[in-house]
């Protein structure tokens, strides 16, 4: 027995031995420092205008741009000649396309502009209206191409050109690619491709061209399209993002280049890459090797082999920049690469053996969801920052299966196991659970330089001062502002919710038939008065105020009553249908996003006497409330509209509410703090805040800089300045210009910024279980004190957990 | 009846080869070793931890003894919960238990048996983001079941007015959870029945037949002694199932359900997502220690009484 | 060595080749088929949905999509059929395929892990009586049954220790030294009776004999069992990945449902279909092994 007992105690020590043994042994590991990584230097180009580089095989090149002669630099780039100019003497034709050869023949096309219906009606009958193709060869004989079908209904346009290191031109259309015969104008179909080519590289007699799925191989001496390699395939399918985003260099035979990179290596993509050095050194040394530039950093692959390996990581240097989108790239010996980006802007990356491989500093930066300011921050201060590396990461993707709850249930691990971000951005997160837990770090000290300047609307970030501990926890960029829209005879007055009620009873009595207010769906109505009342549901406990709720849910029913008074259900569902009919030529995403009334871009169909939402931006982002009837009849502009119609401060329950957006805080926890304070700082600075729109992306709301604000505002942009909507009819588009804010207008915004005190956080835990309960009072399940009742029970489990 | 196992012959056996039993027994550990080392570094250490934490302060990680105890057992929401969780397994073992081993003994004596047994078990298989959407569009307000009833009221009784029960917001939340968990479990729980009475001696059965003895006096002496371990594993795994149906149930229903339907698991993840881990382990620590009592308990009266 | 004679012996202990056909009762058929028709009912709308359109899916749900009045109906048979959605998801979605090979890969690691690991185990806790095996047990049990979410943190650790943290073995390893399969397993192998394994014993035969030649062969019906159960958790395992790997190019299928979503139905079903369709060949062959169960032993040896 006394043996048996120590038999299994020896096994149970040699079993906890083992497994701490384990833990401990790969834990302690240390990783040693690699050195060596590519770093890049500016090329001074002779303007900014340039667009295309084409590379020669002895180092030097040829730069062109549309306002730009075309010139040959140096390899040095020290001298630049000017070699060929063209004028462009076409009113209706823009330019296009253009190439260069090794012996300096060029080709370039021209596109039509864009015109209305009738005017190209005009231009197709005078058979001016077509694309234009011009070759010019080594003696500068001009030499205008009739490729075929080079009228526009048939034609196809030549968007990319390429000449092959043998002199032959390649062109691609949307669909083909063609070998054009310069001699002739012919143009020879050679095989056909799912989508634009836009980058090709020329190995041999082999041609690589790109388009936004896979890479086509085609044996130019044989004719004939290659079998498809994968290893291309997969890799232009994850990194061809938006249009051309690749751009390939081509190295035929370099010693040179795997020396290089057998130790600069720079294993961002995990282990995979460590065996992929193995095997490629058996063949590397004489394969020609292709090299892809893109967002994400540097690649090779030698040519054959089954992987392509990471040489540098696109965040530190140029590529990881989405202000730049690479053109062109091309390999120049010992290594080193040139590459031209947008904006003329060109740098050489070179191999710096002084650098570690790696950045040893890290900031992290958090967001729950994608936010456009924040990556555009992340961009910024890593370009400013090259010994740091910015790792910015999102909780939620896109369409993954991860929820909210899933994603700050892994943000939360990492936190109690002392490994969180650096920076949070608390949109989406409890922020008053967070700061009372300890994560974040009080901004008092941090933004007390800002109150001194005067540079920040101080009584938002006073807004977000917590109760309990007097602290301030985050900070918004931007907020948004709760308004309404009406005629003034309903505006009148407006202090609470109950007048606004009255106002809408008025307006019902006047206009017996059609919708009211904009709100389709009963949670329309909801989403789009909650902001503003949220706030006054909870006194300074936390506590439930019921009476509020109940005043809340009473005020909805009466609304929605009215609204529908004069909407039948078939007339009612008839509008939604319209809605989502509109929505589904949006994507889904943005589809489920109207319906919620997120006050995103998608709410301009059908037509109220009175709209609530919020003033998304400071100048030009009307369009929220431009369904409103009579806008339109009586154009925007005129000054009867503008006395009849007007812009109000909504208030509801609560005062001089403010939503406040890509609310961010600092992590007690934080690794680098005093990066993570720099960090905010070029957040909070004018750099960020006077940006609204990059890559076509709108980064909503205003910005709570005073400077920055009012700079926007002065800016009197016609362009942007627009209002949008639907016609009554909803079958077409209106745009109508607006000059919205006169003087008394702006002040009336400052004058709004300038009181908001109160914030509103989306997405509680309160929110959810009012707009639950309240799409049951809209229905008439439940009357306004079950409702509130109904809340009050839900909310009692919150709080006693 | 034959006893069938004998705990004293293998003592005496033991006591017989005393000389070569130390090597013997170490080389039949060695059977568990592996096992027993992942056990210990992904599931052990982890649970110590999570006792180590009961005692510490969530956040500052300071010791503060029982405190986290005390606050986790006034709070009203665990009592709540505990109160929900008890009510789902006392109910829910039980009927899943019975269900399943009367079809199971049905199967027994059906021969095509083979499809049934995949159409019992599909919903097992079925993702639980679907099977949330089926259960969603089957329960709504509005969805299918109501739709089915106010047909059949106002054909039947000419009633029109029906309204729509919200059937997850109502009173009888539980009964709709115990339902999709029955629906789910199942197939399961047959299978495990038919593994277990695939071991029943037939001809044991058919002899007790032949003399006579009646269907109960077959099941009461022959084929419950024999299931008494089955018993206990299918037990335990229902148990395991009905923590298990939570993720469904909070897809379903969010964070915070209709309060019967509020479970220990909801608990757990809205401490997670406040950060209060120190009550997740205390939780978690109190919640282990019942289960291994009440484990040790059914083990030693299932399992031993079926060798006794 | 196993002596024929023990051979012989056990067959007779287990009756094998004796059983005789059984009739079938026409109530217990009846009661079976209707069980298994209620049961499969619901699920009759994941095939027919996957087929349906979105037009008529959003038509014939709108009640509950967007809660105006009126019910949900469901069309039995859809009126306009179509194979959009397993267009989009067969040849749309490039992304399809590399969850389902990390999903097969993932789950034949984990199952073959188990075998390794947790086979062994299994025997040990039913074969030996040593000391504290009860209590051991119990350990195992309610290691089983402790719930994901409080394992998260302290797991998590563990991985960032070893290592593991951001690869497929963070999810894998894990799965594999669970104590699921060997609590199943162990059920099969009480079956076997003592007194073979004595006799085994006495007749001098070592340990891995008698577990490779008594022990599998008897312990089948819970090994398969417990094969196909497992299977069942790891292909629709959503937690453990989703806590434990970073990106989406390692993620299994399971994840790749869109977040739940009715307009998203039919796409939603159509994924489900392909989801269920390794189940049901995992179904075909563990039945197999439980219908034909301990025959299977007779016939073999």
């Amino acid at each position: 027995m006394k043996q048996k007992s120590k038999l299994w105690s020896s096994i149970l020590l040699g079993a906890c031995i083992i497994s701490t043994g384990l833990c401990s042994g790969c834990g302690s590991s240390e990783e040693e420092i690699l050195m060596g990584r590519y770093a890049e230097r500016e090329v001074k180009l002779p303007g900014t205008a340039f667009t295309y580089m084409h590379p020669m095989a002895d180092g030097s090149y040829y730069l062109y741009g549309d306002e730009v002669a075309l010139t040959q630099v140096s390899a040095d780039g020290e001298s630049g000649e000017s070699v060929w100019s063209w004028e462009n003497n076409s009113d209706i034709h823009i330019k296009n396309s253009f190439a260069v050869s090794d012996s300096g023949a060029v080709i370039f096309g021209y596109t039509p502009k864009f015109y209305s219906d009738e005017e190209y009606e005009e231009f197709a009958e005078d058979g001016e209206y077509r694309y234009l193709y011009y070759y010019v060869d080594e003696t500068g004989k001009e030499n205008q191409l009739a490729l075929y079908g080079s009228d526009y209904e048939t034609a196809e346009n030549l968007e990319y050109f390429a000449f092959a290191p043998d002199g032959r031109l390649y062109a691609a259309s949307s669909s083909m690619v063609y070998r054009i015969h310069a001699e002739n104008g012919e143009a020879e179909s050679l095989f056909h491709t799912n989508g634009q080519v836009n980058e090709f590289a020329f190995l041999g007699d082999t041609m690589i061209a790109l388009d936004h799925e896979k890479a086509y191989l085609y044996d130019t001496a044989g004719d004939k399209l290659l079998e498809d390699n994968s290893v291309l395939n997969e890799f232009v399918t994850s990194h061809q993002i938006t249009g051309k985003s690749i751009v390939l260099a081509v190295a035929e035979e370099n010693k040179d280049m795997t020396k290089v990179s057998d130790t600069g290596t720079i294993n961002t993509d995990g282990s995979d890459d460590k065996t992929a050095g193995a095997d490629s050194d058996g063949d590397g040394s004489d394969s020609p090797i292709l090299y892809f530039g893109c967002r994400t950093g540097l690649y090779r692959y030698i040519w054959g082999g089954s992987v392509i390996e990471q040489i540098a990581d696109g965040r530190l240097l140029s590529f990881g920049n989405s202000q730049y989108k690479p053109l062109a790239m091309q390999a120049l010996s010992g290594g080193e690469f040139r590459v031209l980006f947008s904006g003329g802007h060109m740098v050489e990356l070179y191999y710096d053996e002084t650098l570690p491989a790696r950045p040893s500093k890290e900031l992290t930066v958090y967001s729950l969801e994608e936010n456009g300011r924040i990556r555009y921050a992340g961009q910024l201060f890593q370009q400013e920052h090259p010994d740091v590396i910015v790792n910015y990461e999102t909780g939620m993707d896109g369409d993954s299966a991860v929820s909210k709850e899933d994603a700050l249930k892994n943000l939360n691990t990492r936190l109690l196991a002392g490994e969180g971000p650096d920076v949070i951005v608390l949109d989406g997160v409890d922020m008053e659970q967070y700061a009372e837990k300890g994560v974040l770090k009080p901004l008092d000290d941090f933004i007390a330089p800002y109150a001194e300047e005067g540079t920040l609307y101080q009584n938002i970030a006073e807004g977000m001062r917590m109760t309990e501990e007097e602290k301030i926890y985050g900070i918004p960029m931007t907020v948004y502002l709760p308004i309404w829209l009406s005629e003034k005879q309903y505006l009148e007055g407006e202090k609470s919710l109950n007048d606004i009620v009255a106002g809408m009873e008025r307006a019902r009595t006047d206009h017996p038939e059609g919708p009211l207010l904009f709100t389709p769906y009963p949670q329309d109505l909801l989403n789009q008065m909650i902001p503003a009342c949220l706030p006054a549901w909870t006194d300074e406990n936390g506590d439930l105020n019921v009476e509020k709720l109940t005043e809340f849910y009473t005020a909805m029913e009466r609304l929605w009553e009215l609204d529908s008074a004069g909407l039948d259900e078939a007339a009612r569902e008839k509008w939604q249908q319209d809605v989502a009919e509109v929505h589904e030529i949006e994507d889904d995403r943005d589809m489920l996003m109207a319906t919620l009334g997120q006050y995103e871009d998608h709410q301009d169909i059908g037509e109220a006497w009175a709209q609530f939402g919020c003033l998304l931006n400071s100048w030009y982002d009307l369009k929220n409330v431009s369904a409103t009837k009579d806008i339109f009849a009586n154009g925007w502009n005129s000054k009867k509209t503008e006395d009849e119609i007007m812009f109000s401060k909504y208030a509801g329950q609560a005062e001089n509410v403010y939503w406040a957006r890509t609310v961010t805080g600092l992590c007690e926890q934080a690794k680098e703090p005093e990066l993570a304070e720099e960090f905010l700082t070029l957040l909070l600075s004018d750099r960020i805040a006077d940006k609204w729109w990059l890559e076509g992306q709108w980064y909503g709301g205003i910005t709570i800089r005073k400077d920055s604000l009012e700079k926007a505002m002065d800016q009197n942009n016609h362009e942007f300045a627009e209002v949008r909507g639907w016609d009554a009819a909803a079958i077409s588009m209106m745009y109508s210009d607006s000059q919205w804010f006169s003087e008394a207008d702006k002040q009336w915004l400052y004058q709004m910024m300038e009181e908001a005190d109160c914030r509103y956080l989306s997405g509680t835990m309160l929110e959810e279980v009012v707009k639950e309960a309240g799409l049951q009072v809209l229905e008439g399940s439940l009357t306004p004190e079950e409702g509130a009742a109904e809340v009050a029970r839900r909310m009692e489990i919150e709080m006693q957990e | 009846m034959k006893c069938r196992n004998n705990p004293n012959g293998i003592h005496r056996n033991r006591g017989k080869r005393h000389g070569r039993n130390s090597i013997a027994e170490n080389r039949r550990l060695l059977f568990l070793l592996p096992g027993l080392t992942g056990v210990m570094i992904f599931y052990l250490l982890p649970f110590l931890e999570v006792v180590r934490r009961s005692f510490v302060k969530a956040g500052n990680n300071s010791f503060v003894g029982l405190d986290n105890y005390k606050a986790v057992l006034h709070n009203a929401a665990f009592r709540l919960a505990v109160r929900n969780t008890a009510l789902y397994i006392v109910l829910g073992v039980p009927l899943l238990m019975g269900i399943s081993l009367v079809l199971a003994l049905l199967l027994r004596r059906i021969t095509a048996r083979r499809k049934l047994l995949s159409a019992l078990l599909l919903p097992m298989a079925v993702p639980a983001a679907v099977m949330v959407l089926v259960l969603q569009l089957l329960v709504d307000k509005h969805g299918l079941l109501n739709g089915v009833i106010s047909e059949l009221l106002s054909r039947t009784a000419g009633m029109s007015a029906f309204y729509g029960i919200d059937y997850l917001n109502s009173d009888g939340a539980l009964a709709v959870v115990l339902c999709s968990f029955l629906w789910k479990n199942t197939g399961y729980m047959v299978i495990l029945w038919l593994a277990g009475l695939s071991a029943l001696p037939r001809d044991v059965e058919e002899a007790a037949e032949v003399d006579g003895a009646n269907r109960w006096q077959r099941w009461q002496y022959i084929t419950m002694p024999e299931l008494s371990g089955s018993f206990f594993t299918i037990g335990m795994l229902s148990v395991l199932h009905i923590f298990k149906s939570y993720r469904e149930v909070w897809m379903v229903a969010g964070s915070y359900p209709q309060e019967n339907i509020y479970f220990l698991q909801h608990l757990l993840q809205n401490w997670y997502l406040k950060l209060e881990f120190d009550q997740m382990a205390v939780l978690t620590v109190l919640l282990s220690g019942i289960l291994l009592i009440v484990c040790l308990f059914l083990q030693k009266h299932l399992e031993q009484g079926k060798e006794a | 060595m196993i002596h024929t004679m023990e051979i012989s012996e056990i067959k007779q202990k287990l009756n094998i080749g004796k059983r005789k056909k059984q009739k079938s009762s026409p109530l217990a058929v009846g009661l079976c088929f209707m069980a298994a028709f209620l049961i499969c009912l619901p699920l009759w709308m994941i095939p027919t949905g996957a087929l349906m359109d979105d037009m008529e899916l959003h038509q014939i749900l709108t009640p509950v999509l967007n809660g105006s009045d009126g019910y949900a109906v469901w069309h039995p048979v859809p009126f306009y059929p179509t194979v959009e959605h397993f267009y989009r998801l067969l040849i749309g979605s490039p992304a399809f395929y590399k969850l389902f090979w990390n999903s097969v890969g993932m789950t034949a690691a984990i199952l073959a892990g188990q075998i390794v690991i947790g086979l062994p185990s299994a025997w040990a806790f039913a074969a030996f009586r040593f000391r504290g095996r009860e209590v051991l047990f119990g350990l195992y049990v309610v290691l089983m049954l402790l719930p994901f979410q409080v394992m998260l943190l302290p797991q998590y650790l563990i991985l960032q220790k070893l290592d593991l943290y951001a690869t497929p073995g963070a999810v894998i390893l894990p799965a594999v030294f669970s104590t699921f399969p060997v609590f199943i397993m162990y059920r099969g192998f009480t079956q076997i009776e003592q007194e073979i394994l004595e006799a085994a014993r006495l007749d001098g035969a070592g340990e891995m004999q008698i577990f490779l030649r008594i022990g599998l062969p008897l312990g089948q019906t819970g090994i398969r069992a417990a094969m196909v159960l497992s299977f069942l958790e790891c292909w629709n395992l959503v937690e453990q990945p989703m806590a434990f790997l970073e990106e989406q190019k390692d993620w299994p299928l399971s994840l790749y449902l869109p977040q739940l979503d009715i307009s998203q139905a039919g796409f939603a079903f159509a994924v489900s279909v392909i989801v269920l369709v390794p189940a049901l060949f995992v179904f075909a062959l563990g039945q197999d092994a439980l219908e034909e169960g301990i025959t299977y032993v007779g016939t073999k040896k």
